[in-house]
């Protein structure tokens, strides 16, 4: 029996990342955000329908968000509680969760209201934002390999703005390269989880 | 007396105090898991303390006739799942008890 009552603790809050569906949830709609951006660049940007654009990403954004949401809760019925165990978390006050997105953005637009030419390197706020969230979720968790994907939503960032990339170019490569981390990361959690945890006795839960 | 003998003398009514239902590892373990989620099923609560489902059953048991664990029995599709979680009365002597182990503690030398 473990003994360690603090990690036992610790695991229960750690556990919803266990099996790293939450990153390939992600990570897939950082993906479809990416791959409807360079469908936008390719077929839409230069027409009249350029408006659109503006239209269409928030919508589907909304509908990914949702839908995520939804497969993420039905993987996890079918893959995670069946293998070992289902729990359910308590309602977390989400007061220091909105604070970090509110200073995030806020920073983000009084730097680019003080400084309007920073606003060519638009990828870096991206990737800084994600960084901030994605560290942020780290923290909470103690989970090692989202701090290091918040040093890499950083740098995939960076370097979209040092690539010299346009403002659309730079944000679908800075969201298809985390998302694409966030994949592998979660992919490879996944497989772990799976092979070391094989399913339970029905009889069991 | 001494400062130190003073202290020890103040920690001992403490510990007298302490909730013997819950001082038990496996008991602890279970409360433990369960003081940071609203609920959880058997078999997670076997796997994360590392009980046999005798041992889990009969901890259970106990703490459920103490008032301190609700446990409800569902269905997941055709799968039965057995949820356990802290009742208000659980949650409370939960932190009485880390406050006072705290407290005990704290004095120590």
């Amino acid at each position: 029996m473990s003994q360690d009552i603090r990690k036992l603790m610790q695991d229960a809050y750690r556990y919803f990342y266990d099996d790293g569906l939450v990153e390939l949830a992600i990570g897939g709609l950082f993906v479809i955000i990416a791959a409807a951006m360079l469908a936008m660049k390719l077929f839409v940007l230069d027409t009249p329908y350029a408006w659109l654009m503006g239209v269409i990403l928030p919508l589907l954004l909304l509908a990914l968000t949702f839908g995520v949401k939804r497969l993420l809760g039905t993987l996890k019925e079918r893959v995670t509680y069946r293998r070992t165990g289902y729990v359910r978390y308590r309602d977390q006050p989400t007061r220091g969760r909105w604070i970090i997105i509110a200073a995030s953005f806020a920073l983000a637009v009084i730097s680019l209201v003080l400084k309007p030419e920073w606003s060519r390197h638009m990828s870096i706020y991206e990737g800084g934002i994600l960084a901030i969230i994605l560290f942020y979720m780290g923290h909470r968790v103690r989970l090692g390999r989202l701090y290091g994907l918040a040093v890499f939503a950083l740098l995939a960032g960076i370097g979209a703005a040092l690539a010299g990339l346009d403002d659309l170019t730079g944000s679908l490569a800075t969201f298809g390269l985390i998302g694409l981390a966030l994949l592998i990361s979660g992919g490879l959690t996944l497989a772990r989880y799976l092979h070391s945890n094989p399913p339970a006795d029905p009889l069991e839960a | 007396m001494t400062v130190i003998d003073a202290d020890h003398e103040a920690a001992w009514p403490d510990l007298n105090d302490v909730d013997k239902l819950i001082h038990e590892p496996a008991r602890l373990a279970i409360m433990a898991i369960l003081s940071v989620l609203d609920s959880a099923d058997f078999l997670y609560l076997q796997r994360s303390a590392g009980l046999t489902k005798g041992n889990l059953s009969s901890h259970l048991s106990r703490l459920e006739e103490a008032g301190y664990v609700a446990i409800d029995k569902t269905f997941d599709g055709k799968i039965p799942r057995t949820l356990c979680r802290l009742t208000d009365e659980g949650r409370e002597s939960f932190n009485r008890y880390t406050a006072q182990m705290k407290g005990l503690f704290e004095r120590l030398p």
